[in-house]
């Protein structure tokens, strides 16, 4: 049986009830473990050397009302006793955070599409990593690797699979997403550029996927039918609430886990 | 009642007091600006390496200098210059003359298509137009190309939206496509392409052909503005030439290139009101200094110096933000040393 370990933060609450609606836990042909920590604290989650993800005993001040010792709440959900995840346990570590680092947009500023290369591309990518301190001051818009991602991708690149979250839009959507949109609509050349970058990075996952290189981690984007046309956003049948593009809805997550059994990611 | 003409002029009109005697980091006078940079004038730079420093400090002095293919969030600063991001407005790289100029200002009004620019080195694709702005270069021809087209969309709005113009000339040199005429930043068979003589040939502007090609691109840049004025800061890069292909000496190379350019400059802002000249090239030059502005290679200017040459320039033009504002806001390394010159390349072949 394979054994499959997910991890992120708040994004895999979503994930889970995907599995849950399309593979049920009966006649599922894998096991699958879920840990998981919200954004910030997640920050915090390290792998030892003996390949154990693993929490610092502190409270994070930040967004951090109720006050979560990470040590206490990092847990393989749903087991009775208190277990941290061992890498060396699974076959393949889903990786379900925010945002999703694929996604054209994060790659803009003013906000005009610019024209990237595919070595560009993947030269931000590889270097979207942050640690422990930047993580205090981290812009939701900004993409970045935790830690504990970069460690893992470090160990075990070829265990890895990155799977899409809900395109980052929130508090973004007036002040980033609508220019875009406009500037788009207004001038062809931006258009053309914006939609030959989402093939670029199509591409790169593709080939992330067929490649049997022990050095490459796997991505699988989100289905582009749970994209608007544009693919700047999410379409708003797939937010969990009216104005909430953070976390997407159940449905999303199951058009996400068929996409996941389509591509050969998840065992069906 | 004066004796002679000279009697009653300021210290500075005189070598002795102006430069032997004067504090070579503290001269008074040096530049004098010809018309005001606004806060809100929007500033495009572009030009041969050393307008890299000038881009930078306008921008840690808070002057609004546009960027129009500015670098991917997230992408590392050290990976900027790599990439052609942040050096100029645009990523159009080094434009060490001004017939690369008027070829870009041309392509933009679509008067003007570039011939045999894609150039290849192993199994990469090259524009040989801006080499420099994909270290590992493109996967085909086709993208080159289609890079090119996006980057000329660009670089017309640049044109377009600009209020003042900031431009370094840094070369007379240049190499030539035999049968279409498209002049390249660097020689074929450097950074990239196959030196072919039959294809190839160096070719060096002339005071007046300079002189000429500005004024075509003034007047295509203002076709495209549909008659809108802008205001122009012309220098001169204080870098020597890493190598001549003439057939002179390269000290004698380097001081017909520098002299052309700085005639044309000059001629330029004396005869346009709207055109200054910011004399950078002195200042670093200045024979004061006993070539202390030059690392040892004598070819790198030192950062003091670059320093001490927008100290002048930003006596005339005051820095629109403090001090304790500018570290946070720059996205450009403060460290230059890695300024981006094609032409250093050539130093590679006097081994």
């Amino acid at each position: 049986m394979t054994q499959i370990l997910a991890i992120g933060s708040s994004q895999l609450v979503g994930f889970k009830r995907g599995i849950d609606l399309i593979l049920p836990d009966k006649g599922r042909a894998f096991d699958i473990d879920f840990v998981g920590m919200w954004e910030t604290g997640f920050g915090y989650i390290e792998l030892d050397k003996l390949g154990n993800i693993v929490a610092p005993d502190i409270v994070p001040h930040l967004n951090n009302p109720s006050k979560v010792n990470l040590k206490r709440d990092w847990r393989i959900w749903g087991l009775p006793e208190h277990k941290t995840p061992l890498i060396h346990d699974y076959d393949f570590i889903f990786v379900i955070a925010s945002p999703c680092k694929y996604f054209a947009p994060l790659y803009y500023s003013n906000p005009r599409p610019i024209l990237l290369s595919r070595s560009l591309l993947e030269a931000a990518i590889s270097s979207c990593y942050m640690d422990c301190a930047s993580f205090d001051h981290i812009s939701p818009w900004m993409f970045r690797i935790s830690p504990v991602i970069k460690a893992l991708i470090d160990k075990c690149t070829d265990k890895i699979v990155f799977v899409g979250s809900p395109l980052p839009i929130s508090s973004e959507e007036c002040t980033f997403i609508e220019p875009l949109r406009q500037v788009m609509k207004e001038y062809r050349h931006f258009w053309d550029a914006h939609m030959e970058n989402i093939d670029t990075i199509e591409g790169i996952c593709r080939s992330s996927l067929i490649c049997k290189s022990a050095s490459r981690f796997k991505i699988a984007l989100p289905p582009s039918d749970v994209c608007c046309g544009d693919m700047l956003s999410t379409r708003r049948s797939f937010y969990k609430g009216n104005h909430n593009a953070w976390h997407a809805n159940t449905d999303y997550w199951g058009r996400v886990v068929e996409h996941l059994c389509e591509l050969n990611l998840l065992p069906c | 009642m004066e004796t002679h003409p000279y009697e009653n002029l300021p210290l500075s009109a005189f070598w002795r007091t102006g430069v032997t005697e004067a504090d070579p980091n503290d001269m008074q006078g040096v530049y004098k600006k010809k018309f005001d940079i606004l806060p809100s004038d929007k500033i495009a730079t572009a030009g041969s390496c050393f307008a890299q420093h000038l881009t930078y400090h306008l921008k840690k002095n808070g002057y609004k200098v546009l960027d129009l293919e500015p670098p991917p969030p997230s992408l590392p600063a050290k990976l900027y210059q790599n990439y052609g991001f942040s050096t100029y407005s645009a990523r159009y790289g080094n434009i060490y003359t001004v017939r690369q100029l008027l070829q870009l200002a041309n392509e933009c009004a679509g008067i003007w298509q570039p011939k045999n620019y894609v150039w290849v080195k192993g199994d990469r694709f090259y524009d040989a137009l801006r080499p420099s702005i994909e270290p590992n270069g493109f996967d085909t021809s086709g993208a080159v190309k289609m890079f090119r087209k996006n980057h000329i969309a660009n670089v017309k709005d640049l044109f377009c939206e600009l209020d003042v113009f900031v431009f370094t000339l840094g070369l007379t040199e240049m190499w030539v496509d035999e049968g279409s005429g498209t002049v390249y930043p660097t020689a074929p068979g450097t950074l990239c392409g196959i030196h072919d003589p039959a294809k190839f040939r160096l070719e060096c502007a002339t005071f007046k052909s300079i002189l000429i090609d500005f004024r075509k691109f003034h007047k295509t840049v203002m076709r495209l503005r549909s008659g809108r004025p802008f205001k122009i800061v012309l220098t001169v890069s204080p870098v020597p030439l890493t190598a001549t292909a003439s057939t002179s000496h390269i000290l004698v190379a380097n001081l017909n290139s520098k002299s052309i350019l700085r005639s044309v400059a000059g001629q330029l802002s004396v005869k346009y009101s709207r055109i200054d000249y910011f004399p950078s090239y002195e200042i670093v030059t200045n024979p004061r200094l006993h070539s202390t502005s030059f690392m040892a290679n004598l070819r790198t200017v030192r950062g003091q110096a670059v320093e001490n040459a927008m100290r002048h320039f930003f006596r005339e033009h005051p820095p629109l933000i403090d001090t304790k504002q500018r570290d946070g806001e720059t996205t450009l390394s403060s460290d230059l040393s890695g300024v981006q010159c094609q032409d250093e390349f050539l130093d590679l072949f006097a081994e």
